[in-house]
């Protein structure tokens, strides 16, 4: 097993707010390895979002306060003085958002936002920057690329925008993509385009994916390790083949229970989770997701956090009382 | 009676697009429906699903002359809707009923949701006294879910899945037969779409309704559907039972859309033939001639780009593309 | 199970718009500060002759021009009259007028906002024409115009500032209107059969009344204001009765020896007019959507 690319330990991610302290993100660790696709995959306030803008030094300090460590090929990214983070942004590790209509500026044309990270980081200008810039476009499958070089964003459809979104990403070849929520507000056909795209881009290139996701088919479709979040913590991680056919977590299971099986067959009734996902001002004490689960031991469950152990090959979960289901 | 509840007959839907400058003539036509026809027969659930831009919720809200259509019939238990008038279409309104797609939009955040639920009943004048209204609104909450305790609450202080259940009140609270269900469960969170469903589902059962599901989650509505209508810009291209649908996708686009629905099961996924369609959709402004999906067509041929193909039946399916015989 | 239901999250007791909106109101210094002194107005509008030392017209020409001293806390004026007094009842005038005005306003431009917002077409067309022209003139010059036509006094000064501020009035509403008219919930209304008159009236006006209180209050400042630049042309008000505009027209003449005669009544409109202000900017900022709970943020990723 090759050395981690980004290790990152304990992470954790408090907001001031009016109402009290927010605990978004309560400890999470884990590694990412050159070339690999880590899915994080969650619902919407369980923390995966803030996780990765604290990495990428994107969360204002205060009202946020970040504790823990990231390292990037051992360099402590959390900490960091902004030139030298500056560096490290945008050219090494990259970033793309869900909604490219407001992650582009809707008053610069697409090919100056491209060249834009060539000229902070590589020092490129002009016509060499300008080469680049279109064998990214054509990179990315964005036809006639000359032409899109000076259009705007509005003149180009969601898929489109996203593809630019890429190939500004990737214009310093960086060793890490973070993708959030990258295809959620796209068609599922622009989606498959999309996750076909970053798969062969990423086979060319060699880099890292984390892929942050609230959708368990995208992440069956092109994760090679996922790692499910709740409540700010991490449930379950484990390979992708091991979590779908053996989830050990009951969130996990909830989860996969939820969703529509597309197939032939009469379809059975879905599983619901009860109650709702918890306030990160009100945290409970004790596991996160106690409070809704069906196995939960009021004695244990509510009481302490259950640390994060290895069950199997790679398959760990953070739970006093691990299912075994095969489905 | 008859059992076909609701008939659709090319239907058609063309917002007006008028120039700049001082005399704003009419230039052109955005076709969100162009020629839709459907049948939805007492006590089943057809889906309604398509992409972004290809006009299903336009032709939800055209069915219930919401907006109204330019062009073609709705007949709704053999009554024209087209030729109601107003008072007429308000009565018929109780038999009708929508959920929207937004939870957060689709409830007035000055009312309790009390006297949300308890509007319809105003409206229609159906309850006997404001006792009898009380209950009403009580059980209709319980019914879907919510205590009854809560009716003077107001909607900001539920979550999108609670408040998406008032909705669903709301709809049921003139006793309708049929609802138009927009998108119900694609602003809610995966855990608590699930709840959703199977209380749509459970109402279905218990209430005798029928429903027209309209969604772009093609995993929903295969699961939810009797039979299925594929959308694209503004027209359908197949329709066919859920099982048929899935097994034997007949339309080029269909297929394309089927194989681009990612499956929670990577073993499966890995294993998959992927159909990756080429460009973008076009916009309904300006729709290609012939077919509207031959510019993406991976099985496209000659007639495709200048004849329109007609929906005709081929193996229990109804399928619009020149490969079954679409000629008109 | 440990039964935390979905309900936990539910406050104790029912949290409306409009308590959060007071709530938010009261936390804020400067607007409850313009409140206490809007109340201070009104009372002693209600209650002038009775707190007034003196009264309107006593006049005492032995003791005139005298300054601030313990028996006048404001002097007197170039008749001997007790300044304090004369500011205090004139202040009845100005909420008078003010308030009636602005009622005006409201009862003339809600109305046409509302129709023109929600039928749009050609009403839309010709109300907001007629706005328009109204919109186009100064207002100080529209009300002198209209009370050229009518004749100077108190009454048809009112009619002169409300139809001033009309406009402004059917703007917001319209503009309002316009937004409202498109959210779902009203779309609902209709799929649920309810007509024009129930959603125009149950629903929209309920939900854009926020920017019109806001303006209200801004309008009431506004009106007070033109109600002294009117009395102060001579235009509103008619002698023997008092009006801080007046006053300070007449405090003019006399600024080198008595300047006390000016600078009370003018502090007066400058307290009025400050208070309404920071109550109608508490308002704003109390009926701001954005500063609604964190938690309510719909579908944001976290």
């Amino acid at each position: 097993m090759t050395e981690p690319i980004l290790e990152v330990n304990d992470l954790r991610v408090r907001f001031g707010t009016k109402r009290g302290v927010a605990e978004v993100v309560n400890g999470i660790s884990y590694d990412l390895h050159p070339g690999e696709t880590l899915a994080i995959v969650g619902e919407s306030g369980s923390g995966k979002s803030v996780s990765v803008l604290a990495l990428m030094g994107l969360l204002a300090q205060p009202p946020a306060s970040v504790l823990g460590s990231a390292r990037y090929r051992g360099e402590e990214l959390l900490g960091m003085p902004a030139k030298d983070l500056r560096s490290i942004r945008g050219k090494r590790l990259a970033m793309i958002f869900q909604d490219p209509m407001t992650s582009l500026n809707p008053v610069r044309t697409v090919g100056y936002q491209l060249i834009e990270p060539m000229a902070l980081h590589l020092n490129l200008k002009g016509g060499p920057a300008r080469e680049r810039g279109l064998e990214l476009l054509e990179l990315v499958g964005i036809p006639s690329p000359d032409a899109r070089f000076s259009d705007y964003p509005h003149q180009l459809s969601g898929g489109m925008r996203q593809r630019v979104m890429i190939a500004m990403a990737l214009a310093c070849d960086p060793d890490v993509l973070i993708a959030d929520e990258a295809t959620t507000a796209l068609d599922v056909t622009t989606q498959a385009q999309i996750t076909d795209l970053v798969a062969e881009l990423q086979q060319r290139i060699g880099m890292a994916v984390i892929w942050i996701t609230h959708d368990l088919g995208v992440v069956a479709s092109i994760a090679d390790r996922v790692h499910v979040m709740y409540g700010g913590r991490f449930m379950e991680q484990a390979a992708v083949d091991d979590l779908y056919a053996t989830p050990h977590h009951p969130y996990t299971e909830g989860l996969l229970g939820s969703l529509p099986m597309p197939g032939p067959d009469r379809p059975e009734r879905l599983m619901t989770i009860p109650g709702l996902p918890p306030d990160p001002v009100t945290m409970p004490s004790g596991c996160s997701f106690a409070p809704r689960c069906t196995y939960a031991d009021t004695d244990r469950c509510l009481q302490a956090v259950p640390p994060m152990e290895l069950l199997g090959n790679l398959h760990s979960t953070a739970c006093f009382y691990p299912l075994a289901v095969a489905r | 009676m008859n059992d076909v509840l609701v008939d659709v007959q090319d239907l058609e839907v063309h917002f007006p697009v008028y120039g700049s400058g001082l005399i704003r003539s009419h230039i052109n036509d955005v076709q969100a429906v162009d020629g839709v026809s459907f049948q939805i027969r007492r006590g089943e659930t057809l889906g309604l699903v398509g992409e972004s831009g290809c006009g299903k919720t336009t032709t939800g809200l055209a069915l219930l002359r919401l907006i109204e259509p330019t062009g073609g019939t709705v007949t709704f238990d053999d009554i024209d809707m087209g030729s109601l008038a107003a008072g007429q279409l308000r009565t018929l309104r109780r038999r009708v009923a929508m959920i929207f797609q937004d939870p957060y939009a689709s409830l007035d955040p000055r009312m309790s949701i009390g006297k949300i639920v308890g509007e319809p009943l105003d409206i229609h004048d159906l309850a006997r006294s404001r006792t009898d209204k009380h209950r009403r609104v009580g059980d209709l909450l319980e019914m879907v879910g919510l205590s009854p305790d809560y009716r003077n609450r107001y909607p900001h202080e539920f979550s999108g899945g609670q408040r998406q259940r008032v909705g669903i009140a709301r709809a049921l609270a003139t006793e309708p037969d049929f609802i138009v269900c927009d998108e119900p469960i694609a602003a809610l969170d995966v855990s608590i779409q699930a709840g959703v469903m199977n209380l749509l589902e459970d109402l279905q059962r218990d209430l005798g309704l029928t429903y027209l599901f309209i969604a772009h989650d093609l995993s929903a509505v295969q699961h939810f559907s009797d039979r299925i209508a594929v959308m694209y810009l503004g027209r359908i291209v197949e329709v066919a039972d859920r099982a048929n649908l899935y097994e034997h996708p007949h339309h080029p686009y269909t297929e394309a859309l089927l194989s681009a629905v990612p499956v929670p099961n990577p073993v499966v996924e890995r294993s998959r033939h992927r159909i990756i369609l080429e460009g973008d959709v076009p916009s309904p402004i300006d729709p290609p001639t012939g077919c509207n999906f031959n510019p993406r067509c991976p099985k496209v041929f000659e007639p495709c780009a200048s004849q329109d193909p007609v929906l005709t039946a081929a193996g229990g399916h109804d399928v619009a593309c020149h490969l079954y015989g679409g000629e008109a | 199970m440990s039964g935390s239901t979905e309900f936990d999250r539910l406050a104790t007791k029912p949290v409306s718009r409009t308590r959060e909106t007071l709530q938010a109101l009261v936390a804020n210094r400067l607007a409850v500060a313009g409140l206490i002194v809007l109340s201070l107005l009104v009372i002693v509008g209600i209650f002038g002759e009775v707190i007034a030392p003196y009264g309107i017209n006593d006049i005492d020409i032995p003791n005139r021009l005298t300054r601030p001293s313990g028996s006048h806390w404001f002097g007197t004026d170039e008749l001997g009259r007790d300044v304090m007094s004369r500011v205090l009842i004139a202040a009845r005038v100005s909420l008078q007028v003010g308030f009636i005005a602005v009622g005006f306003a409201l009862v003339v431009g809600v109305p046409i906002g509302l129709v023109s917002g929600y039928y749009r077409g050609t009403i839309d067309s010709v109300l907001m024409r007629m706005m328009d022209v109204l919109f186009s003139f100064p207002a100080i010059l529209l009300a002198i115009a209209i009370l050229a036509v009518l004749g100077p006094g108190v009454g048809n000064a009112m009619i002169a500032i409300g139809l001033v501020y009309t406009p402004i009035f059917a703007r917001i509403t319209r503009g309002s209107v316009l937004v409202v008219s498109g959210e779902v919930y009203i779309r609902a209304a209709r799929s649920l059969g309810a007509g024009d008159r129930r959603i125009i009236f149950r629903h929209i006006l309920p939900n854009v009344l926020a920017p019109i209180i806001v303006q209200t209050t801004l309008s009431l400042a506004f009106a007070i204001l033109s109600e002294a630049a009117l009395s102060f042309l001579g235009l509103g008000v008619q002698p023997p009765n008092p009006a801080w505009g007046r006053m300070l027209a007449e405090g003019r003449n006399f600024f080198e020896q008595a300047p006390w005669m000016g600078i009370f009544p003018g502090l007066a409109i400058l307290v009025t007019v400050m208070s309404f202000n920071f109550v109608g900017d508490g308002l704003r900022d109390a009926l701001d959507p954005k500063q609604k709970s964190v938690i309510e943020s719909r579908g944001q990723s976290v």
